[in-house]
């Protein structure tokens, strides 16, 4: 597999099959970050089809010792909040549709397997959407896209002690929920 | 083995962690020593080291008398435990409270499950045609120049746009002249003073009296300039006719001489010639002829 930097690479200099395999490589990522902090499907999309023409009119604003991945992720967070912004008010967590267009880029190996897979994906979603905005961005962030600590405080603008115990919060916060929601919530193979 | 020896290693006995060597020595001790066989009963065991179960409940007890419940600090750890990344002390200490501790062994279990599925969620599929339209926004010719453009004009639209865009301007302009005009240290600091001063007395005679002095200044300038000039101009054509029409009669007179000249010789040649013209030139030899 080609590696990011060498497609990004490729696309500075105007190369079009390097840019539809960037687009294919990173669609997933983008739209599952618009689609955690937009919870709609339609939405989401737009939002990422907005992020993909930025990053190709910034490609060349990019600095190849960062990371793309972060890079990207930051870029699609910012379009998510400024359409949040001109929406004028979030939607209320508890109204979410998560489940709504949901559609998981699993690694199951079979049927059930995947539709276990969903089955927890869709958990995992629903105890998401009752956090707070707060909570869920670092979960989203940290935990989710896998972001280093020192890329969230540069992002959120906050010293990294604070992003390290705001991400541990959030995840006790998320585990108490999902506990709440699936008292046996466990190891997929674990499971009565 | 004395009655000290047994109480310093008392601890590891309760334990059962004592090897065989001190172990045969306790025994030994214990055998003859009515006080230490009541001190290690009294301590939880008998000699032959049987541990007695603690009541249930006890150490909970104890814990809210003492300390309170460890959870709250436990949780603080869970994350890292479960990341693995607490030093070697603290990992342990952990471990031990959750394998006592319900509540916090189901958490640090979710905890662990979350670590391995939550990355599972950082992509998702959009629809099929997402790449192609994504292609049909950015690969024609001068997108981006276009889009760049674009944006430009809505920023610029969205600025002025906006209500207050007349007081923030009058903000900054008055900002800007106060850095221009009112900073001690700034150039053009004197000039609101100096326009305030001309403004208050008559500024077109100012500026009229001024102009005055200098047009005659010039006008006398130029005058004299002239004055010079045309004398220098008129010297140097006397000069110049002077000196023709030196030129000119000495040419005259030479003319005139040569002319005498002239005519004495021709009244003096027609005889020259009468008489000797045969010997104008020398006698063609015979051999010329040919």
């Amino acid at each position: 597999m080609i590696e990011v930097a060498t497609l990004v690479d490729r696309c500075r200099r105007g190369d079009a099959l390097a840019w539809e395999a960037l687009v294919r490589r990173c669609q997933g990522r983008v739209f599952g970050v618009a689609f955690q902090y937009m919870h709609d499907a339609e939405e989401a999309r737009d939002v990422a089809q907005d992020v993909f023409v930025r990053v190709y009119e910034r490609l060349d604003g990019f600095r190849g010792d960062d990371s793309f991945v972060a890079w990207i992720v930051c870029m699609t967070r910012n379009a998510c909040i400024d359409r949040l912004r001109k929406r004028s008010a979030r939607p209320p967590a508890s109204d979410l549709p998560v489940e709504a267009g949901l559609d998981i880029a699993s690694t199951a190996p079979g049927p059930e397997e995947a539709a276990a897979a969903g089955d927890r994906a869709r958990l995992l979603h629903r105890a998401l959407g009752q956090m707070s905005d707060s909570s869920r961005e670092m979960i989203v962030l940290k935990n989710i896209q896998g972001l280093k600590l020192a890329e969230i405080a540069g992002l959120l603008d906050l010293p990294i002690g604070t992003v390290k115990s705001r991400s541990s919060r959030a995840r006790i916060e998320l585990a108490s929920r999902i506990r709440c929601l699936d008292p046996c919530f466990g190891p997929p193979n674990g499971r009565g | 083995m004395d009655c000290r020896g047994l109480v310093e290693r008392l601890d590891r006995l309760l334990e059962g962690r004592l090897d065989g060597r001190e172990r045969r020595e306790t025994d030994e001790h214990l055998s003859h020593c009515p006080s230490c066989r009541e001190l290690t009963r009294a301590a939880g065991t008998t000699w032959t080291g049987a541990a007695v179960e603690p009541p249930q409940g006890l150490t909970a007890s104890i814990l809210d008398r003492t300390s309170g419940a460890p959870c709250d600090p436990a949780r603080h750890l869970l994350c890292a435990f479960v990341d693995r990344t607490l030093p070697p002390v603290d990992r342990e200490l952990v471990r031990l409270h959750v394998m006592e501790c319900e509540g916090c062994g189901s958490l640090a279990r979710v905890l662990a499950v979350m670590r391995e599925e939550l990355p599972v969620l950082a992509e998702m599929r959009p629809d099929a045609g997402f790449v192609g339209d994504v292609l049909a926004q950015t690969s024609h010719r001068g997108a981006r120049a276009a889009a760049v453009l674009e944006r430009i004009r809505e920023a610029w639209q969205g600025l002025l746009l906006r209500p207050r865009i007349a007081w923030e301007s009058a903000y900054v302009g008055a900002a800007v002249l106060a850095l221009v005009f009112g900073l001690p240290g700034s150039p053009l600091a004197g000039v609101p003073h100096e326009a305030l001063e001309l403004a208050s007395l008559n500024p077109v005679a100012e500026i009229e009296r001024p102009a005055a002095r200098l047009t005659s200044r010039i006008s006398t300038r130029a005058s004299s300039a002239w004055r010079v000039t045309r004398e220098w101009i008129e010297e140097a054509s006397n000069e110049l006719v002077a000196d023709a029409s030196r030129k000119s009669s000495a040419t005259a007179q030479n003319i005139f001489t040569d002319l005498g000249t002239f005519r004495e010789r021709l009244t003096s040649e027609p005889m020259k010639s009468d008489a000797g013209r045969p010997q104008d030139g020398p006698e063609p030899a015979e051999g010329d002829e040919r």
